[in-house]
């Protein structure tokens, strides 16, 4: 099961090809570095993998192909030299030809130093800077990774990505492939559709990064124990220009936001329970209580007859089927019941266990631990339950006790004209 | 966080302890609530109190038999099993419970190992009114039980 919010509607998305910018050029590479943002401030993240690259961009490397001053400069007087020899020596014999090559080869020495010092150099500072890369990458909480023209993950990718998505090798692999198991199948073609649109040049990214399908996501992700967990993670797009055109990519950034998620959701499930209290009140006040009480007896023995299929021994596949089913059905005729009574409340955590159970009745295999927050949702509900019995008990006392004060004010009243009747009769 | 969330962290401790201390993995039973009486204790059982810093708290607790704490021990390649060995192991998952559930909870809740008790009708105190969620846990042919009875 996946929600997305903010996902843009379909009709959106066949909309997007419209959404053009203005023509523009492409802009001068800044950076030598694997990573540069073409617009804007680029985020910490791009800030933490270009850590290397000011120093690139302060001198920036000669052209390929052509060679500095001072080696070009020598290379010049060597064959200069080497034709000085030539000519000087009138004779193109053997010992000239060895004469001009010992010559040549002495000169071209500090020439061969120069070279291989300056290789040395530039190799130490790729390779310190690839060790930086690598620490960056393998430091940060959030996923980090680049996506290709060909919708492929390119390497590397930061260490907390395989964590987030747990999967082990997320680098190389193609997007649609690594995300299909996790996304439905809308939100990928969603996504899909995105990705192409930020990859077109004519596009306004602003506008487009904005209609991000990703960005919050829930995705159930499998564990090591054979269960799986849900997670919200929230992915974030920027298109970035490289040195080269194929060095284009778009940077991707996933953060798990699951505890703000749950808290959001709780903080408005909190809101809600608070704003129908009244409700609940008022709607027990005008209930029958013959059939409020019918009500509540019935689902108690419902949901225990749920907690006693659940507790029930055998964990093979055909067991938690059986079991599946058992607390579908005893919670359907709860379901069913409570449909004819006007318990907002209550149908909604029904609606919601139900929701869970028919997300596991579409799974393949199922693991204990899948049962986990049915078994919250049904405690949910008994307490809820307990909660409507309790109010309603106190509602039955109240209404008794009313009834006994106004007996006792008629009986008083009844008392007080007795002897006026008696009078006038 | 959520109870589902709260539990999971129970869980997932429990059986990451199995896989790497013990390095054979348990699996998951199906959980259920204890509703009409306290989860029956096996031989062995080491408690965490969860006190909560504004309201909640509760207890978890791991329960399991002393056969099973033995060969346990046995795959740890450890030959002493005696009674205050079995404690210790029941103490050391506490405490791995515990410790999970201070990274996890840090901000609610403050987290404590009680004690790792071996008397079967040792009371344990449940909060009121709640009631107590029961993972069982099938390790080999065996069988714990894991008890998370929090009052969110």
């Amino acid at each position: 099961m996946v929600r997305s919010s903010m996902k843009p509607q379909p009709q959106d998305w066949s909309q997007l090809a419209a959404i053009k910018a203005p023509q523009r050029r492409r802009e001068p590479v800044r950076s030598a570095g694997p990573i540069a943002p073409r617009r804007a401030a680029p985020t910490a993240a791009s800030h933490a993998t270009l850590g290397h690259a000011p120093a690139a961009t302060s001198a920036p490397p000669a052209p390929a192909g052509s060679l500095p001053p001072l080696p070009a400069a020598l290379l010049l007087a060597i064959a200069l030299v080497a034709s000085c020899l030539l000519v000087g020596h009138q004779r193109l014999d053997a010992a000239g030809v060895l004469l001009c090559a010992v010559a040549t080869a002495a000169l071209q020495a500090p020439v061969m130093f120069y070279f291989g010092v300056r290789a040395r150099a530039s190799a130490a500072a790729a390779a310190a800077a690839q060790r930086q890369d690598a620490v960056i990458l393998g430091a940060m909480r959030e996923g980090l990774f680049v996506i290709g023209r060909d919708l492929r993950l390119r390497a590397p990718c930061s260490s907390a990505l395989s964590e987030l998505l747990h999967l082990p090798t997320p680098c190389g692999q193609r997007f649609e492939q690594l995300f299909r198991p996790l996304l439905d199948e809308e939100t990928l073609a969603a996504t899909v559709t995105f990705l192409r649109l930020l990859w077109n040049d004519d596009t306004d990214r602003d506008a487009i990064e904005a209609l991000n399908p990703l960005t919050q996501v829930e995705m159930r992700l499998d564990n090591a124990h054979g269960g799986s967990v849900r997670r919200t993670l929230s992915f974030s797009f920027r298109r970035v220009a490289g040195g080269e055109p194929a060095d284009d990519g778009i940077l991707v950034m996933v953060t798990d936001v699951t505890d703000t998620a749950l808290l959001a959701r709780e903080l408005e499930q909190a809101k809600a329970d608070g704003d129908s209290q009244p409700e609940l009140l008022l709607q027990l006040v005008r209930s029958d209580p013959q059939t409020l009480t019918n009500f509540l007896d019935d689902a108690d023995t419902a949901f225990r007859k749920c907690n006693a299929v659940l507790s029930a021994s055998g964990i093979g596949q055909p067991h938690l089927q059986r079991k599946l089913t058992g607390v579908l059905r005893e919670l359907h005729a709860v379901a069913a019941e409570s449909q004819a009574l006007p318990f907002a409340s209550i149908a909604r955590r029904l609606q919601s266990i139900d929701d869970l159970l028919s997300e596991l009745c579409a799974r393949a295999s199922l693991s204990g631990s899948d049962f986990l927050p049915v078994v919250i949702g049904l405690d949910d509900l008994m307490s809820h339950a307990a909660t409507m019995r309790a109010i309603h008990q106190h509602i039955v006392l109240l209404r008794a006790a009313s009834a006994a004060l106004a007996a006792l004010d008629h009986d008083h009243s009844a008392e007080q004209h007795a002897p006026v009747v008696l009078e006038l009769s | 966080v959520s109870s589902e969330a709260q539990v999971g962290v129970f869980v997932d401790s429990v059986m990451h302890y199995f896989e790497t201390a013990v390095q054979q993995p348990a699996a998951c039973g199906m959980p259920h609530l204890a509703l009409r009486h306290s989860p029956e204790l096996y031989d062995y059982t080491g408690i965490v109190r969860i006190s909560g810093h504004g309201q909640g708290g509760g207890v978890v607790y791991f329960t399991a038999p002393r056969s099973m704490l033995c060969v346990m021990l046995m795959c740890m390649q450890d030959t002493d099993l005696s009674h205050e060995h079995l404690c210790d192991l029941v103490d050391t998952i506490a405490n791995t419970l515990s410790g999970d559930a201070q990274r996890n909870f840090r901000r609610q809740f403050s987290v404590s190992v009680l004690s790792a008790a071996q008397d079967r009708d040792a009371p344990v105190v449940y909060p009121p009114d709640r009631r107590p969620i029961v993972i069982p846990i099938a390790w080999r042919s065996y069988q714990a039980r894991l008890v998370v009875c929090l009052d969110s």
